[in-house]
């Protein structure tokens, strides 16, 4: 008589298409998936109590180190929130560049996983194309703030300093060429057979089941559920916008995929739209209780420098209060929610996403 | 992530991959 016991067996967590240190548990049943549960916490580093016993200022540089291949997103997220709590807002041109830097964060985390996503399934071309053009923009982050995966570029009030002269032009090409390379990306999967029998119907979730999870971002258009932080809540400005949202059918694989394509390209319109329209101005509000000063002046004169001392090591006043803002994340809704006790340091947060809740 | 277990449940373990990877996780902002 055959056997039928189910077997047991760890995915990870050092398996490589779990995309880090993710252990799934898996029920087999022959090739069967009869159960699997997720372990996670292998990443775990208590961001939240960190947090307590920062300044406001220094607690950026932790949300960049959360979803390592969005740090511009992160950043975003969290300066919103202090804005929102302290009552200031950031000066149009620092908006914009925002949204720009943003959009270009999204197309740089939707290439990483088109890259890895193609490649877990079989296919090396893709990869090989994706981290070529995600490169490009890695670059002009560099070229803006030094830092290629970890910004920490978005201050509370604005900017850390304005765009360097020879990003306009860089950026411009990369928007002239990019919608070329999505056309490529679809030339290799879009009518891909195997790529097609491999994702089309896989991991089907339908539009309730996705509301009913609480899930966000591409995952959750992709089972036909029009919901955007941009359009629904705007921040930064996004309304002045003109994009649409994209939505897939089925839920699938497969739909996740078209609509991650196609956000890169609305991303790479409205990059298109904040460079034509930028406007000019400051990038940091005039609240020098706030914002630091000028670097260039604090290497030249004992005041500034005082006072960009007096803000690193104090921080600054804010208000006891909680609030919550969130982001369209490359990756779906994220959002901090701060607590303040109306103490300088005490960058207290919680942070959370739909899309991973646990 | 909570919803992976309803997505492959039922799948061949091959198509776990599939799934992982479309869920575009970061597991550094999973850690809670």
């Amino acid at each position: 008589m055959a056997k039928t016991d189910t077997m047991t067996i760890n995915m990870g967590p050092q398996h490589p298409s779990t995309h880090g240190v993710l252990r799934v548990i898996l029920e087999l049943d022959g090739e069967i998936v009869v159960k699997a549960t997720p372990d996670i916490g292998f990443l775990h580093r208590g961001l939240e109590k960190l947090a307590e016993n920062k300044t406001y200022h220094q607690c950026i540089t932790l949300t960049d180190r959360m979803d390592y291949v969005a740090g511009m997103s992160n950043n975003l997220a969290y300066v919103l929130a202090v804005e929102k709590l302290i009552a200031i807002e950031a000066p149009p041109r620092a908006q914009a560049i925002r949204v720009l830097l943003c959009e270009l964060q999204r197309i740089a985390s939707h290439l990483l996983w088109l890259g890895t996503h193609a490649h877990d399934i079989g296919a090396m071309t893709p990869f090989f194309y994706a981290f070529r053009d995600r490169d490009e923009i890695l670059f002009m982050f560099e070229m803006v703030c030094g830092s290629r995966l970890t910004p920490s570029y978005f201050r509370v009030g604005g900017l850390a300093q304005d765009l360097p002269e020879e990003f306009e032009a860089k950026c411009r090409e990369f928007t002239r060429t990019f919608p070329a390379r999505v056309d490529e990306y679809e030339t290799l999967l879009t009518k891909n057979k195997i790529w097609m029998r491999r994702t089309q119907g896989v991991g089907a979730i339908s539009a309730q089941e996705a509301i009913n999870w609480g899930l966000s971002g591409p995952i959750l258009r992709a089972s036909n559920v029009n919901w955007d932080l941009r359009k629904a809540m705007p921040y930064c400005g996004y309304e002045s916008y003109d994009f649409i949202v994209p939505t897939g059918e089925n839920g699938d694989v497969y739909d996740r995929y078209l609509v991650r394509l196609m956000e890169m390209r609305q991303s790479n319109e409205i990059i298109r739209q904040a460079l034509d329209k930028m406007p000019g101005g400051e990038v940091q509000v005039d609240d020098p209780k706030v914002v630091y000063p000028a670097k260039a002046k604090v290497l030249e004169s004992i005041e500034a420098l005082i006072h960009h001392f007096h803000i690193a090591s104090e921080g600054f006043p804010v208000p006891k209060g909680e609030v919550y803002a969130s982001v369209e994340s490359p990756k779906g809704e994220l959002g901090f929610y701060l607590v303040s006790d109306g103490s300088n340091n005490r960058g207290g947060s919680g942070c959370g996403r739909r899309l991973l809740s646990t | 992530m909570s919803a992976l277990s309803t997505m492959v449940e039922g799948r061949l373990i091959a198509d776990v991959v599939a799934i992982i990877g479309s869920i575009d996780v970061v597991l550094g902002e999973i850690d809670r």
